[in-house]
């Protein structure tokens, strides 16, 4: 059985000497929610960058079901579904249009309006948004069509990063409910964030990622008892003492 | 108050990296312009000298005076020393004018190397300013206000205590004024390229000219300056604004001065060569069969009779040449009035009967080409009549030599230099028309700007 | 999956303000520019035609003699084609003195009352519209093609999807090249309907032949820019950026480099004034006029007559002679002409190869000659004027000959035919070649760009 996400001692240097992700080992597993914590350039949205093959590793090797994204990046793309932070869609076309140009992208081929349809109303996106044009979109539902993107894609393994910032609350709830189906459904979700408490609710298990280390894993029995706050202040507290109390270098990371 | 928004304006520009291209876009091509057509100015000098030379020479080697009458005076103006800077109509005033006994005034080829130059502007000071100035203008303000609104410091602006009129002022003064750093600059440069210039003189007149046409410059590209702010002010999104001013740029400055003179051309046509020549064949009969039968009788000498009548003819010739002038006069100014709805139309204008390359200066030398005709058909007259004496009945006068004296009496073509003042009146009304523009946008953009929607 | 692409990108151009705006832009400026030029045709054919026949008419009276010393006046043909593309052909002076004798035809005639706001203005044309207004547009229509969805986030979107990045900007080219064509062809078919409707202007098949090649040059020259856009759109991360080099990069290429090169051509490769031709053909003609006087005179001297136009015999030997020594004049007057001419011929290539940097030259060079409004023009024209010259030549000396009394229908009527389409294709294939090798350059340039550089 493969499994749908594997990082390998992953290392990614910039051009500019910044060292963003430093020897990321980790994988998610099929049913699985890992939410991945961390401050603002801690190399969360790098490791996905990297995950999609948007920018090469310096070393280590990122699998998707089995596939290097380096060496197989289509094979590796067609099981993998992408929700970025701030979804942006193409504002001249209608929600319908919008979702149609991605299905016929993905490896599943086209799909029929009626389905669509259906998976746009999961989302819950109502009837009438289907045939407005994107670009009076609230947030919230464009990050509705932005998962009903990544559902219509079926793939193993979903990426989000920081989906659930900028919502609010009942835009969040139903974002949770949504993974939480999808995890049913046999997925793999990664998902980075800043969001202690959303993390704790939905999370198998959660990471913690400090200036490119993954410094550590909590597993889902550790999750509900601790107290997740005072591990992750601690370790940036920790992290700051160790530079001298110097302050992090994000610039570069963003 | 004003002082800091005007500083954080005029700062701001002077960090935005479109302002820097500005600036060194400006100054390279004002330099490259100066250089080349300087090179074409120094050909242009040594083409007239060489034709003065031949002129003379052609014409002193006429040995008789039939000879002298079919070869006539080749004549040409000295090239316009401003007019490295403007070139206007330069082109057409320098051409060769033949002056002969007989015929119509001969005009000759416009000087350009090769035909290639009639297909491409001229890329003198005055184009870059009128057309890549003036883009540049547009560029640098279209999202003065749209963009800052896009990117919420307008709301943030707007939540201090401050009239929002200031606001705006201040927008457009540091505006301005950053306009008016890289043009003045590279007209510095210019300045001091042309005072070291070896062969250029640089003197009171020059330097006043030149000071009017920076003057008319700015003034100019506030217009379009004015005009980005006030689209800036009528819409919402930078995207749309930018593609409002391209629009109208390509209207203002690329449509509608060049389509009105064909216009003109089709609402108001001058009768071709070919019918004026005719209807001079049919008057000169006309004046002829007239004199035949009225004024044969009177006068007996023949050589007097014929006098009189060709200077009939002439003056009924001279009718008709005016009539055609005044043709062209009408279709001209046609074609001035409807191409002034564009400032770009009235800075051309301006700007080049500033430097004498302009329409007025080149009416006045047409002025002057007629009266010049004038002067060599007298001075005709003057050596047939001295020929005539010496020949003293014996045989033509043609036959005889040109004497020394004969040649003397030619007049020398001398077009009358254009004063300051002549060129400052002729220009002033296309200042006003500019600063006119000036202020009505700026209360549009004014008045769009109190009412502006922030949210 | 390429053509999901396509439809995309073809859909997401056609539904945006820009490109209402810009086809708005293209058809008015077009069928605006057209009318006024085809009524301007109608005009200046009416005045060449009435030009012809008033030279014929000042020619009622004179005589053969005469006529050689005076020439007569030419019609600067007005082709049907000038309509679209004006080229050298702006505020030309109308006519042409030829067989005058002593003078080559080097000066054009004209009078110095005219319009002069005409030389002061730049023609609008096809060569106009589309060189400069419309490559702004196509500027503007995808200076953001790539780094506006990169700027946006959504190029990350595409990307996370199973598309090879090769095929997507492929897709990105060949989408923004047709939503680019279209304006321009729903405008050109426009005109071409509105020509064919007025009825004013009537093209023949070679014609519209030509028409459709300066359509297809029209094209290149648009994918050209499209495929610099492209270039720039991919290297700059941000839209704003890439508009402003787009702008500079057009300002220079279309706007500065076109009208420079011919002075930079022109100092390093000169050309003799119009006037020192001149100079030197009447010099030419003074030396072999004094013995062509010397000749007649021996003339006299061997038939023993006091004037030579006296004697029956004596006539036409002083008329072979004279004749001869007019050929001889013209000969030796061509050959400074054609001096020249070989100059402006050098200057010219000179031009184009330092203005080719441009595709605006470029594309110039390739519609100008095919409508035969370009450089070649009046030198093809002033061929065949001479060819014209010949003949007048020959009738005057027979005429003179055979004592005939002068009559202006004897005069041959001077047609003028361009070269055919072919050859003027031909002239212009290295033209094609450099348009096409850069929009192909650029393309590929923005391929590598877009393959191989990281998108965050």
């Amino acid at each position: 059985m493969t499994v749908p996400y594997e990082i390998d001692h992953l290392v990614k240097r910039y051009d500019n000497g910044v060292l963003a992700v430093d020897d990321l080992h980790l994988s998610v597993q099929k049913q699985e929610i890992f939410c991945m914590l961390g401050a603002n350039g801690a190399g969360k949205t790098t490791t996905l960058m990297v995950s999609l093959g948007f920018t090469p590793p310096s070393g280590g090797t990122v699998r998707i079901s089995g596939y290097d994204i380096t060496r197989e990046p289509l094979e590796a793309k067609a099981h993998v579904a992408y929700v970025s932070e701030n979804v942006q869609l193409y504002g001249n076309f209608t929600a319908m249009q919008n979702i149609r140009f991605f299905s016929e992208l993905s490896s599943r081929g086209k799909m029929e309006d009626a389905a669509l349809h259906e998976v746009l109303a999961r989302v819950g996106l109502g009837a009438d948004a289907h045939k407005r044009r994107v670009r009076g979109f609230s947030k919230g539902m464009r990050q509705r069509l932005g998962i009903a993107i990544a559902i219509i894609r079926d793939a193993d393994l979903i990426l989000l990063d920081e989906p659930t910032s900028g919502l609010d609350p009942k835009g969040g709830l139903d974002f949770m409910n949504l993974l939480q189906e999808l995890r049913r459904e046999g997925r793999a979700v990664f998902m980075t964030t800043h969001d202690i408490f959303r993390a704790r609710e939905i999370a198998d298990r959660i990471g913690i990622m400090v200036r490119g280390k993954l410094v550590r894993v909590l597993e889902t029995d550790e999750i509900e008892h601790a107290d997740l706050a005072a591990i992750y202040t601690h370790y940036i507290d920790q992290m700051a003492i160790q530079e001298g109390g110097a302050r992090p270098d994000t610039t570069a990371l963003q | 108050m004003f002082i800091a928004l005007l500083k954080k304006e005029i700062l701001g520009n002077l960090y935005n990296q479109r302002y820097v291209i500005t600036l060194v876009l400006l100054t390279l091509l004002i330099g490259i312009s100066a250089w080349t057509l300087e090179r074409a100015q120094e050909t242009y000098l040594e083409q007239y000298a060489e034709a003065l030379e031949g002129n003379k020479a052609e014409a002193e080697a006429a040995g008789k005076v039939w000879q002298f009458m079919s070869v006539g005076a080749t004549t040409e103006k000295e090239p316009g020393d401003l007019s490295i800077l403007g070139r206007g109509l330069e082109g057409e005033m320098t051409r060769a004018l033949s002056y002969s006994g007989w015929n119509e005034v001969e005009v000759g080829t416009v000087k350009t190397f090769t035909p290639l130059f009639r297909m491409y502007a001229v890329p003198d000071f005055i184009y870059i300013i009128n057309i890549i100035g003036s883009l540049l203008a547009l560029l640098f303000v279209y999202d003065a206000v749209c963009g800052e609104k896009e990117n919420g410091t307008l709301r943030l602006k707007l939540t201090y205590p401050l009239p929002r009129d200031y606001i705006l002022l201040a927008k457009w003064a540091a505006g301005v004024l950053s306009l008016c750093l890289p043009l003045g600059l590279a007209c510095l440069g210019l300045g001091v390229y042309l005072f070291f210039l070896p062969g250029f003189e640089v003197t009171l007149d020059h330097a006043i000219r030149f000071a009017l046409v920076f003057l008319v410059s700015v003034l100019y590209l506030s217009a379009f300056f004015t005009l980005g702010l006030l689209v800036s002010c009528l819409t919402h999104r930078a995207t749309t604004a930018l593609m409002i001013c391209l629009f109208l740029w390509i209207l203002l400055v690329l449509t509608i001065p060049n389509l009105m003179p064909m216009v003109a051309r089709a609402l108001k046509p001058i009768p071709s060569e070919g019918k004026i020549a005719i209807e001079k064949q049919h008057k000169a009969r006309e004046v002829e069969e007239w004199a035949g039968n009225t004024i044969r009788a009177e006068i007996h000498d023949m050589d007097e009779y014929h006098e009189t009548v060709a200077r009939l003819v002439a003056k009924a010739l001279e009718g008709i040449n005016q009539f055609r002038r005044n043709r062209v006069q009408e279709q001209m100014s046609l074609a001035m009035n409807l191409s002034r709805v564009s400032p770009a139309a009235c800075y051309q204008f301006a700007a080049s009967d500033l430097l004498k390359t302009g329409i007025g200066s080149f009416s006045r030398f047409q002025r002057y080409v007629a009266w010049y005709r004038q002067l060599f058909n007298q001075a005709k007259d003057h050596i047939i009549r001295r020929a005539r004496d010496r020949a003293a009945g014996a045989g033509w006068w043609g036959g005889q030599d040109m004497a020394s004296e004969d040649f003397a009496l030619i007049p020398a073509f001398k077009p009358l230099g254009v004063s300051f003042a002549d060129s400052l009146s002729g220009a002033l009304f296309d200042i006003g028309i500019i600063i006119t523009y000036n202020i009505i946008l700026f209360l549009a953009a004014y008045t769009a700007f109190l009412r502006y929607d922030a949210k | 999956m390429l053509w999901s692409l396509i439809e995309k990108e073809l859909k997401n151009n056609l539904l945006s303000m820009r490109f209402v705006f810009s086809l708005a832009i293209v058809l008015l400026v077009m069928l605006g520019s057209i009318q006024v030029r085809m009524d301007d045709y109608v005009q200046s054919t009416l005045d060449s035609r009435a030009n012809a026949a008033a030279e014929r008419q000042t020619h009622r009276d004179t005589h053969f003699w005469r006529f050689q010393w005076t020439g007569m006046f030419l019609e600067r043909p007005v082709l049907p084609l000038g309509i679209l593309v004006t080229g050298t052909e702006r505020n030309p002076d109308p006519r042409f003195r030829v067989f005058q004798k002593s003078k080559p035809i080097i000066r054009p005639s004209g009078s110095i009352d005219r319009n002069p706001l005409v030389t002061l203005s730049t023609p609008v044309d096809i060569m106009f519209i589309t060189g400069v207004v419309m490559s702004l547009l196509v500027l503007v229509l995808s200076f953001d093609a790539v780094s506006g969805e990169r700027e946006q986030g959504t190029l990350k979107l595409l990307l996370s999807f199973p598309v090879p990045r090769s095929v997507l900007i492929f897709a990105k080219w060949i989408g923004g090249i047709l939503t680019l064509c279209i304006p321009f062809i729903i405008g050109y078919l426009c005109l071409a309907i509105w020509i064919l409707l007025s009825g004013d202007v009537r093209f023949a098949a070679s014609d519209w032949l030509v028409f459709l090649l300066i359509g297809l040059s029209s094209l290149l020259y648009i994918a050209w820019m499209f495929s610099a856009a492209l270039l720039v759109s991919c290297w700059f991360r941000h839209a704003a950026t890439s508009m402003c080099m787009l702008l500079l990069m057009w300002v220079l290429l279309v706007l500065v480099i076109p009208n420079i090169s011919p002075y930079l051509a022109a100092a390093f490769s000169p050309v003799d004034s119009a006037q020192s031709v001149h100079f030197k053909s009447m010099k030419i003609t003074k030396e072999l006029q004094n013995e062509e006087n010397q000749q007649l005179q021996e003339l006299q001297k061997r038939h023993n007559v006091p004037r030579w136009w006296q004697e029956d015999n004596a006539w036409r030997e002083g008329v072979e002679l004279v004749a001869r020594s007019h050929d001889r004049q013209r000969q030796g007057t061509r050959a400074i002409v054609d001096r020249r001419t070989a100059q402006i011929i050098r200057q010219t290539d000179l031009a184009h190869i330092i203005g080719r940097v441009s595709p605006f030259v470029s594309y110039a060079n390739i519609v100008t000659t095919l409508a035969w409004t370009g450089p070649g023009f009046e030198q093809h024209l002033r061929l065949l004027m001479r060819e014209y010259e010949d003949q007048l030549r020959r009738m005057t000396t027979d005429g003179l000959k055979d004592q005939v009394p002068f009559s202006a229908d004897m005069l041959p009527h001077f047609r003028y035919t361009p070269p055919p389409v072919g050859a003027r294709f031909a002239q212009t294939l290295v033209d094609w070649a450099v348009l096409l090798s850069g929009a192909v350059i650029f393309f590929l340039g923005a391929y590598v760009s877009f393959v191989t550089r990281e998108i965050i």
